[in-house]
């Protein structure tokens, strides 16, 4: 099979991926969920721009660094996606030339293609702005675009390019040590800021000559990228070790970001060990047994249900604050959500320890494991509960119910819904 | 007493890999059980360990059935599979520490025997380590370390050599053969037959399912015409054997 054909048949195995994930991912739930988001949006800008362009709103200097700051994070958007598998290092190793010469000119048009979506999405979106903050000539928004387009360009070549094996002879010039923070803060966002800055606030009145200016830049970079595509291929051989990383990162981001919202197979986990919270495992765990240990740890040190934990906490604290003046038994009803919602993230962690052939050798009945595991939820639902309940203090009352409804919904998941849904899990497992 | 199986019959998905085995392993014994791949090596360890319920046949072990208490059965088993499996978010320290606990086993009194058992497997520095900080080698070794602490009656192996350098290699058979002298069994598996020799007392030989033959080292090699020393042979003949059979 030739190696054009090996990208394109792995781009659309992954594009069939994708559209399955995105099946998950527009639920029912998820599509409420985004109309409602995108209408608040929508009537925010209508809002936002309803303003005139005289109004002192639209004349503080924020607009413009708020307008750079998103081109800049849009600039980011779209890597180089290259679908290289950790295999392809054993079975692909004498084919450099043809994977250089083929495989990743496929892999860079696909690349930008997407690329330039992204620019384009993060551009259309501020258009607006723009218009109202004065830059709405064709030449000085044509020369955005252009230079936007071009930079993503050469910021995918070079991202190619770190991907070969330079020789050791090959005098390098380095500004700053590759990969690193400053090298990434100058290519990344300095260089760019500081064109587009020229172009969009410093350089109001542009000529029909610089758009031609940047029009050149741009076929230069595309000569450039078809001479070193011509010249790559014969002189440099690709660095194995980088290119498989760089090809796995893309990948793992993609399934976390799927992962936020549905359940992703064999998505690499990933561990803190987090010694600063080793107090809380021992006093979680103060006496008790070993499997309740256990749970408590990888709680802690999941790098996942810890962090949601907190999150829902600190977002059920801004709930119930901002209903201070909402009706009584509303708040009483969210608190319970909250605790409901804690004890469902943390539920799915007892059928990933029974999986663990480590578990199922312990000599325990599905009894024990059942019960240390509720009284994990049993102490992670009455701390949230105490939490939640501080937070409104200043309203004594109304903590005071938000501390009854937390309780109340502890109840009612540790004498059914708990004890209901661990059965269920052990009788998978037997 | 010791292990006994008898008349085991199990695999899984409906598939019956396993026909009427049974073997025994007495307490004080080491006994290896060999075949050629896909003989039913591991599925008879996965019913041995309670992760397959076998179709028919009992397992007993110092004269617990694992049908009827499953929890006291495994409680007298220590298990090395041939993989190393660890939780990755637990510390050396802390499987050991679990390992211990749900073993019932007091901390205080077994952290002696923990320590000469890291000292002998260089891990004695690496208690906070986690897991992901350990190559193969030394997960097994953790492996190793957490199935013999615990003394159990019945020692469990797949595999024991996979991954380990020459030096841990001799200190798991120097174990072994302490466990049997401490009235424990040991039941392994390995492909390594002319060492096996030197410490096991019993092969037992699994084919297609079944139990082909029950010797000693020495009884295997003569069944076959070979000598201690040719042991290894045995799978070639093996091969052999079965390729005019199916022919």
């Amino acid at each position: 099979m030739s190696l054009d054909r090996l990208f394109w048949r792995r781009f659309f195995k992954h594009q069939a991926r994708n559209a399955r994930y995105m099946r998950l991912l527009f639920n029912d739930h998820f599509i409420i969920f985004l109309v409602i988001l995108l209408g608040a949006a929508i009537i925010c800008y209508r809002i936002l721009l309803g303003m005139p362009a005289s109004n002192p709103f639209w004349q503080t200097g924020w607009w413009q660094y708020g307008t750079l700051a998103w081109l800049l994070i849009g600039l980011q958007f779209g890597d180089f996606v290259t679908y290289v598998k950790p295999a392809d290092r054993l079975f692909l190793l004498g084919n450099d030339r043809f994977m250089v010469s083929r495989y990743f000119r496929q892999a860079l048009k696909v690349s930008y293609g997407y690329a330039i979506l992204w620019q384009l999405a993060f551009i259309i979106s501020i258009a607006p702005i723009l218009t109202r903050i004065g830059i709405n000539n064709v030449i000085s928004v044509g020369s955005m675009i252009i230079f936007i387009m071009t930079y993503k360009l050469l910021m995918l070549m070079e991202t190619r390019e770190k991907l070969f094996l330079k020789p050791r002879t090959e005098p390098d010039v380095i500004i700053f040590e590759r990969n690193t923070v400053p090298e990434e803060l100058l290519y990344h966002f300095l260089y760019p800021a500081v064109v587009l800055g020229l172009i969009l606030f410093l350089q109001p009145n542009l000529s029909a000559a610089t758009l031609i200016l940047w029009l050149l830049v741009l076929a230069g970079v595309w000569l450039f990228h078809f001479r070193t595509n011509h010249e790559k291929w014969q002189v440099y051989a690709i660095d194995w070790a980088p290119t498989v990383r760089q090809s796995q990162l893309h990948e793992q981001k993609i399934l976390h970001f799927y992962s936020l919202f549905a359940e992703v197979p064999h998505l690499p986990k990933s561990i803190k060990r987090r010694p600063y919270l080793d107090w809380l495992i021992s006093w979680m765990s103060g006496g008790r047994s070993g499997l309740y240990r256990l749970y408590a740890i990888r709680l802690v040190r999941n790098d996942e249900i810890l962090p949601l934990i907190i999150r829902l906490i600190a977002v059920g604290i801004v709930i119930l604050l901002s209903l201070s003046q909402a009706p009584f038994w509303l708040t009483v009803v969210v608190a319970a959500v909250v605790i409901y919602l804690i004890n469902f993230q943390i539920l799915p962690l007892y059928e990933e320890t029974q999986k663990t052939l480590w578990t199922r050798l312990m000599p325990l009945t599905a009894a024990q494991r059942s019960q240390s595991f509720g009284r994990l939820l049993l102490q992670w639902s009455l701390i949230s509960a105490v939490i939640i309940s501080l937070a409104n203090l200043a309203q004594p009352l109304r903590a005071l119910g938000i501390f009854v409804g937390s309780l109340l919904m502890t109840a009612f998941l540790q004498w059914y819904y708990v004890p209901h849904a661990l059965k269920k899990v052990n009788k998978g497992a037997r | 007493m010791g292990l006994i199986v008898n008349n085991l019959s199990g695999g899984y998905a409906g598939n019956n890999v396993l026909r009427d085995v049974s073997f025994e392993v007495p307490n004080g014994k080491i006994v290896a059980l060999i075949g050629l791949n896909g003989a039913g090596k591991s599925t008879t360890i996965n019913h041995i360990i309670g992760e397959q319920q076998p179709y028919t046949g009992k397992i007993e072990l110092n004269g617990t059935d694992i049908a009827a208490d499953p929890t006291k059965f495994k409680s007298q088993i220590a298990y090395i599979p041939e993989q190393p499996i660890l939780y990755e978010e637990l510390t050396l320290a802390e499987h050991l520490h679990l390992m211990l606990a749900t073993h019932g086993k007091d901390d205080q009194e077994n952290w002696d025997q923990v320590q000469d058992l890291l000292k002998n497997f260089r891990l004695d520095d690496k208690l906070h380590w986690l897991p992901i900080h350990f190559s193969k080698g030394m997960r097994q070794k953790v492996m190793i370390v957490a199935a013999f602490m615990l003394n159990a009656p019945l020692l469990v192996i797949d595999e024991p050599f996979l991954g380990l350098d020459t030096l841990a290699q001799k200190d798991v058979i120097r174990m072994m053969q302490e466990q049997a002298q401490a009235d424990r069994s040991v039941l392994l598996t390995t492909h390594l037959l002319a060492s096996a020799a030197s410490y096991v007392d019993d092969f037992v030989v699994l084919r297609d399912g079944r139990i082909e033959f029950i010797g000693t080292p020495a009884e295997l090699a003569a069944s076959h015409g070979l000598t201690i020393e040719t042991l290894d042979d045995f799978f070639n003949l093996a091969q052999q054997e079965e390729a005019i059979y199916e022919s």
